[in-house]
């Protein structure tokens, strides 16, 4: 696959990678993340590599054997980047050699065959011990080296490729090394010298020098067989691909594509990190929820309650539902007053109303959970009621209509006196956090809080007959998962 | 003989069935009185054993029915507090709103309680729906003591 950049598009992007480049050039460190996303940078990295007749690409195919002759400038592996290849055959393993002699090892598929293309997605930042190490060269070991075939071998990168094998040939264009000559700051290897001196980095490559041997370091363990080539027990007779929210399943590299990236079941996060068309340095980032800030995970790793309909940010549709809160009547001292469930109340109360909209549709006869703490405070004297749970349901309108206040068992005249003459004096104050929760009609189990106060203290502290309430205002949110339960430390015996 | 008098002992300890105080240990046992016909009550204690906080609540099964309602008369409830804590234990009401027991509404639930200087009477219930409206559960605390036995 080729990068298809127009000259104008270049040459844009050329002047701003130059604009970033001259405050900065005295700078002991440059900001990578948004220059390595720049089209102009991805055909710095493509031209990096050379043709090498050894390598015997032909027809974009390179055998097992002919794997370790590939001749690429050291790449330094970031967070996310990814190795994607097409194989044919079985019994072999390909190696990721680190510069510091780490190894990666990707075991194949027992499904793989020497007459079917397969592809798969390797992790080449798995190990700690590999994130900005430089990959100096891919290896495969296999039972019948010349039989096992590769092809369409890229590094992915923030969902696009930054390299790709198989095309050495079409690079190496005079534009594209007019580009590279002009030295980028930061292209995602060899962006910082050891010296801390300019970040500059020529990359014009005509005769790359022979393949570096390494030998000894640190050997990888090997890891479980990738998603790449570990199947899932899908089998080839299911004619239904889309699968676990409704993503079109890849059999051949057990992965899910969720369209702007491909989500790792076995791994249980996507296998890039998140990216956005305008270069940021943390897409999708929110201060406020630090599973942001991770780029990997599925829904802000709140997968009962988050969705992620195209791969990128988790899809938040508690973003788009709307809780209005309405005082349907104000508060006011009743006496003796005939409730919905025909008891005779004395007291004094609110009626609000709560109108759930998602999308601008009114969520109806939708079960709803709620959750109440109560506060009184009578003359200075507080008593809190702790939280009252139990479900609920909207009207079919979305509404949920509530009674707030305080209302005793109706008795005579004589024997309501008391309460009544204490409302009209006394400092009251009554507080309800009401926190309901319902899913939306995507499935998404949102949150929302609203604290209502009632109360006739005046600014001098003394009551008055006079009620107000304060609504409140209503904060929705998604749905938290419960916190996990940290184990007993054992006691000492 | 004495050999084979032992080793029958030991066999016949390990086949008897295992009393019913092994077979539950790994659940949290719950203390339960039946303080009316479908209605529980639980204590907990303080260290010294002096009760420090009671549940009343429904029993949901007996004697081959499975009872499905919740809610429980609040005059019911009212009588069996009067019962279990009779007023000379309770000592002065210290939020004394002019009646007895005061309730809280708020969302969809209602809180009925009564303060006094010993004790604190709590009554939870459903306000809304209508149709499934009543009180569910109560609890009644000694302020003064500390409960030494976990929560229920």
């Amino acid at each position: 696959m080729s990068l298809k950049v127009s000259r104008w598009f270049l040459l844009l992007n050329f002047v701003l990678a130059v604009s970033m480049v001259l405050p900065s050039a005295n700078a002991q460190s440059v900001p990578c993340a948004a220059v390595t996303r720049n089209p102009l940078v991805l055909e710095a990295l493509l031209d990096s590599h050379s043709n090498d007749a050894e390598a015997r690409i032909e027809d974009d195919t390179v055998t097992a054997a002919g794997l370790a002759h590939l001749r690429f400038n050291p790449i330094v592996i970031q967070p996310g980047d990814a190795l994607y290849v097409e194989y044919r055959g079985r019994d072999f393993t390909v190696n990721a050699d680190f510069a510091g002699g780490e190894m990666t090892a990707f075991d194949s598929s027992p499904k793989g065959s020497y007459e079917q293309w397969r592809k798969g997605v390797l992790p080449l930042d798995l190990f700690r011990a590999a994130l900005h190490q430089r990959l100096v060269r891919l290896r495969a070991t296999a039972k019948n080296p010349d039989r096992v075939l590769f092809r369409n071998i890229k590094i992915i990168r923030a969902g696009k490729p930054v390299f790709e094998f198989a095309k050495l040939a079409s690079y190496g264009k005079p534009q594209v090394k007019t580009a590279v000559e002009r030295r980028l700051p930061c292209v995602g290897f060899d962006d910082v010298p050891p010296n801390g001196a300019s970040t500059a980095v020529s990359y014009s490559f005509t005769n790359p020098g022979p393949t570096r041997n390494f030998s000894g370091g640190l050997v990888q363990p090997m890891l479980p067989p990738f998603p790449m080539m570990m199947q899932s027990t899908t089998t080839g007779t299911d004619p239904n691909h889309y699968k676990f929210t409704g993503k079109e399943w890849d059999d051949e590299s057990g992965l899910y594509n969720y369209g702007a990236r491909y989500y790792g079941p076995a791994l249980g996060r996507f296998m890039t990190p998140d990216w956005s068309v305008r270069p940021t340095p943390i897409p999708y980032a929110n201060i406020s929820d630090p599973q942001t800030l991770n780029l990997y995970n599925f829904g802000r790793n709140n997968p009962l309650s988050m969705r992620d309909p195209d791969g990128h940010c988790a899809g938040d549709d508690c973003k788009n539902v709307k809780v209005e809160v309405k005082v349907l009547e104000n508060p006011k001292i009743v006496q003796a007053e005939k409730q919905e469930d025909g008891s005779l109340r004395t007291g004094v109360r609110a009626k609000v109303q709560d109108t759930i909209t998602a999308n601008g549709k009114a969520l109806v006869h939708a079960p709803v959970n709620e959750s109440n703490t109560h506060k009184a405070t009578l003359n200075g004297q507080p008593k809190d009621l702790g939280a009252k749970e139990g479900p609920s349901e909207t009207n079919n309108a979305g509404q949920v209509n509530d009674t707030v206040g305080l209302l005793a068992p109706a008795g005579t005249p004589k024997e309501d006196a008391p309460l009544v003459d204490l409302l009209k004096t006394g400092a009251v104050t009554y507080t309800n956090e009401n926190t309901i929760t319902f899913a939306t009609p995507d499935g998404q189990n949102c949150q929302c809080t609203t604290t209502r106060t009632i109360t006739n203290v005046g600014p001098d502290g003394k009551g008055s007959p006079n009620y107000t309430i304060d609504p409140g205002h209503p904060v929705v949110t998604p749905v938290k998962p419960p916190a996990q339960q940290q184990p007993k430390d054992k006691e000492p015996e | 003989m004495l050999k084979l008098l032992s080793v029958v002992s030991v066999a016949a300890l390990l086949l008897l069935p295992r009393p019913q105080s092994d077979k539950f240990s790994r659940y949290r046992s719950v203390e339960a009185y039946e303080v009316r016909p479908g209605i529980l009550m639980m204590p907990r204690y303080t260290n010294d054993g002096q009760v420090c906080e009671i549940t009343l609540e429904k029993h949901h099964y007996s004697n081959g029915t499975a009872y499905l309602g919740s809610t429980i008369p609040r005059g019911t409830f009212i009588e069996l507090a009067d019962e279990l804590v009779p007023q000379s234990e309770r000592g002065q009401q210290t939020m004394n709103f002019g009646k007895e027991y005061m309730s809280a509404y708020g969302g969809n639930s209602v809180a009925t309680f009564a303060e006094y200087e010993n004790v604190s009477i709590e009554i939870s219930g459903i306000a809304s729906p209508v149709a499934s409206a009543g009180d569910i559960v109560a609890v009644i605390k000694w302020k003064k003591r500390t409960c030494a036995t976990p929560s229920h």
